[in-house]
């Protein structure tokens, strides 16, 4: 069964493109607009991955991330973090806060996204299966 | 020692006929001589007095005779009283012409007739007296001396304090007790203190703002003498934080010894606000310019991966973002360059009298073919008088077109748009109201700030943010008018600029 990806941003063309690659790559995938829209979507699915901007407007990608760790069924999702920000924390802090996988600056590779969502995929899936 | 001289010759020269101007020597010296003879005279009525006090007791007994004696003590007592006082006013006489005469020679004492005993007080009078007038003129002139550098000192230390009182940093100095021993009245009002009940305390107990005095105390403690420090520090002040820069440094004198420590404060705080301003502008621009590129560089890559091969239709797609994409970043690049070039001062202000109705029926004409696009018209309600305003006709009409492009985006098709003119008072005020989006309360004091857009609007239409920027700094900044919005959200909005009304006839 293919793993399901929840892509989150603001920028139409970025939500577009991301979607587009790891859809070609075989992935189920789950757009939100923003991280209101986000939250939404997870009241009732529990995604594989999520792929969020961090600059959005109602609910930023720091509040989503906040809101994915905070409940059981998100708590060890692998985050990557989209972002133009040049952040005011910095990189190891927020991902040391939020538990994110990485943190990937804009303009990003869409191949190098695909890689690293299917790295950090098969370095989980081992231990998951160990786990069970 | 010229007058000297002059005095000689004259003194020989008339031998016969003194001048008018020398003292009048042997009158003065002659009174003495007439009143050294009185003492004889009290003598001969202390006799007279024994002699009338034995008849007395012989004729009318003791009584008397003390009468008498006491009436003849009182007589000799003002006598001698009487005698003291004219000697001594003639040692001031002569005290006087002592004065006069010093540096003058024996042959003027000649001169004068004076003769035996008289002679010889004069010369001592002369000799002793002249010495020591000599000592005060000197002494006279080693005083004017003093006090006109005592003057200067003064005037300088005066000088010295205004300069140190008129410096708006605060400046404060401790002698090495760590004790205030100055403080000019910007460092009162900063660290909220009075100069005159603080001096001498410890600085402690003066300066409130605990880290300031423990950084104070840390450097005097350190190394009192070739001390520099200079480090940027957060104060509170009236219940606000701001950013000072202190300097300390040792007060050395020329010989090397230490006067204490000099501190002085400088408020950094708006140079500080600049600096996080323009970091800020640098962050905010290099967002808005890596969002279009990060779209240009995503299609572009899975275009060269093949990504969308064998589905042209996709790659169509992907082609067509990319131009749009690369229209943004250059539009964006367009109107930074614009604010750059205007806000420093780069483009030339050319201002002239023209009339406000032209300037906005020119920027409706030109953003009609938009307007029409969705089936918007653009209404006028001119100012039938001329209002006639000094501005600089190409950026005039860019606000009037901004206004006028800002009113068609933010309308729905089919909208309506008013542009109106009129006086009021001394202005001349120009709108641009349309039916559209509207603006919420809550973003309207954030409205003119550089790449803010509006959230719930971001979607209707593409933008940078920067044009209301660029509109308020050319009316406000340029021209010294005013631009204003009032906006009901979901009903529309009205923005005015007023300027200053300079004619109302057409000048040719």
């Amino acid at each position: 069964m293919a793993e399901r990806i929840l892509v989150c941003d603001d920028e139409a063309h970025i939500l577009y493109a991301v979607s587009f690659k790891l859809s070609t790559a075989g992935f189920e995938i789950a757009q939100a607009n923003n991280g209101q829209e986000a939250i939404e979507w997870l009241e009732s699915n529990t995604p594989d991955f999520v792929i969020t901007d961090y600059q959005m407007p109602f609910v930023d990608g720091f509040e989503l991330c906040r809101f994915l760790r905070s409940r059981p069924q998100t708590a060890t999702v692998p985050i990557i973090m989209l972002t133009a920000k040049a952040l005011e924390l910095s990189e190891d802090e927020v991902k040391a806060e939020l538990g994110l996988e990485t943190i990937l600056m804009k303009p990003f590779s869409p191949r190098g996204l695909l890689e690293t969502v299917r790295k950090t995929l098969a370095a989980r899936t081992p231990a998951a299966a160990v786990a069970s | 020692m010229q007058t000297q001289t002059l005095t000689h010759a004259k003194f020989h020269s008339g031998s016969s006929e003194r001048s008018a101007a020398l003292p009048d020597f042997a009158a003065t010296f002659a009174a003495p001589r007439r009143a050294a003879l009185r003492p004889i005279a009290v003598v001969a009525a202390g006799i007279v007095t024994v002699l009338a006090a034995v008849g007395c007791w012989f004729v009318l007994g003791w009584p008397a005779v003390a009468l008498v004696c006491g009436l003849s003590l009182v007589a000799a007592a003002a006598a001698s009283l009487l005698f003291r006082v004219k000697v001594a006013r003639q040692l001031d006489e002569l005290d006087r012409l002592a004065t006069q005469l010093t540096g003058t020679s024996d042959a003027t004492i000649d001169h004068f007739g004076l003769d035996g005993r008289w002679r010889d007080i004069a010369r001592r009078v002369l000799d002793s007296r002249g010495g020591l007038v000599r000592q005060l003129l000197e002494r006279h002139a080693v005083d004017q001396k003093l006090e006109l550098a005592q003057r200067l000192s003064l005037a300088n230390q005066r000088r010295a304090e205004a300069i140190v009182d008129s410096l708006p940093d605060a400046v404060l100095v401790t002698n090495s007790f760590g004790e205030l021993t100055l403080a000019n009245p910007g460092a009162e009002r900063l660290l909220e203190f009075k100069f005159e009940a603080a001096s001498g305390k410890p600085l402690r107990q003066v300066v409130r703002q605990t880290a300031l005095a423990l950084l104070l105390e840390l450097v005097t403690q350190r190394s009192p003498c070739h001390q520099r420090h200079s480090e940027e520090l957060s104060l509170e002040c009236g219940g606000r934080p701001r950013w000072f820069k202190v300097n300390i440094a040792a007060v050395v004198d020329k010989s090397g010894e230490s006067l204490g420590v000099l501190t002085v404060l400088r408020d950094i705080t708006s140079e500080k606000a600049a600096l996080a301003r323009s970091a800020e502008f640098v962050s905010a621009v290099s967002h808005e310019v890596k969002t279009p590129l990060a779209s240009v560089k995503a299609y572009a890559e899975m275009l060269a991966d093949g990504d969308a091969n064998g589905d042209p239709e996709t790659q169509q797609k992907f082609l067509n973002i990319i131009q749009v994409q690369t229209d943004r970043m250059s539009r964006l690049l367009e109107s930074l360059l614009d604010i750059a070039r205007i806000e420093s001062g780069v483009v030339r202000v050319e201002k002239k009298l023209v009339s406000l109705n032209d300037m906005i029926e020119g920027g409706a004409k030109l953003m009609e073919p938009a307007a029409a696009d969705k089936r918007q018209t653009i209404e006028r309600k001119l100012s039938s008088l001329y209002l006639g305003v000094v501005a600089d006709p190409d950026m005039m009409s860019r606000v009037v077109m901004n206004l006028i492009s800002n009113a068609i985006k933010y309308t729905d098709s089919g909208g309506r748009i008013v542009v109106r003119s009129q006086m009021i008072e001394d202005m001349a005020v120009f709108e641009v109201e349309d039916t559209g989006r509207g603006i919420p309360a809550e973003a309207m004091p954030k409205l003119f700030q550089k790449f803010y857009r509006v959230k719930e609007n971001a979607n209707v239409a593409p933008g940078t943010g920067l044009g209301l920027s660029l509109a308020k700094h050319i009316i406000e900044e340029v021209h010294g008018g005013k631009i204003e919005v009032e906006s009901q959200f979901g009903k529309g909005s009205i923005f005015r600029v007023k300027l200053r009304l300079e004619g109302l006839m057409p000048t040719d």
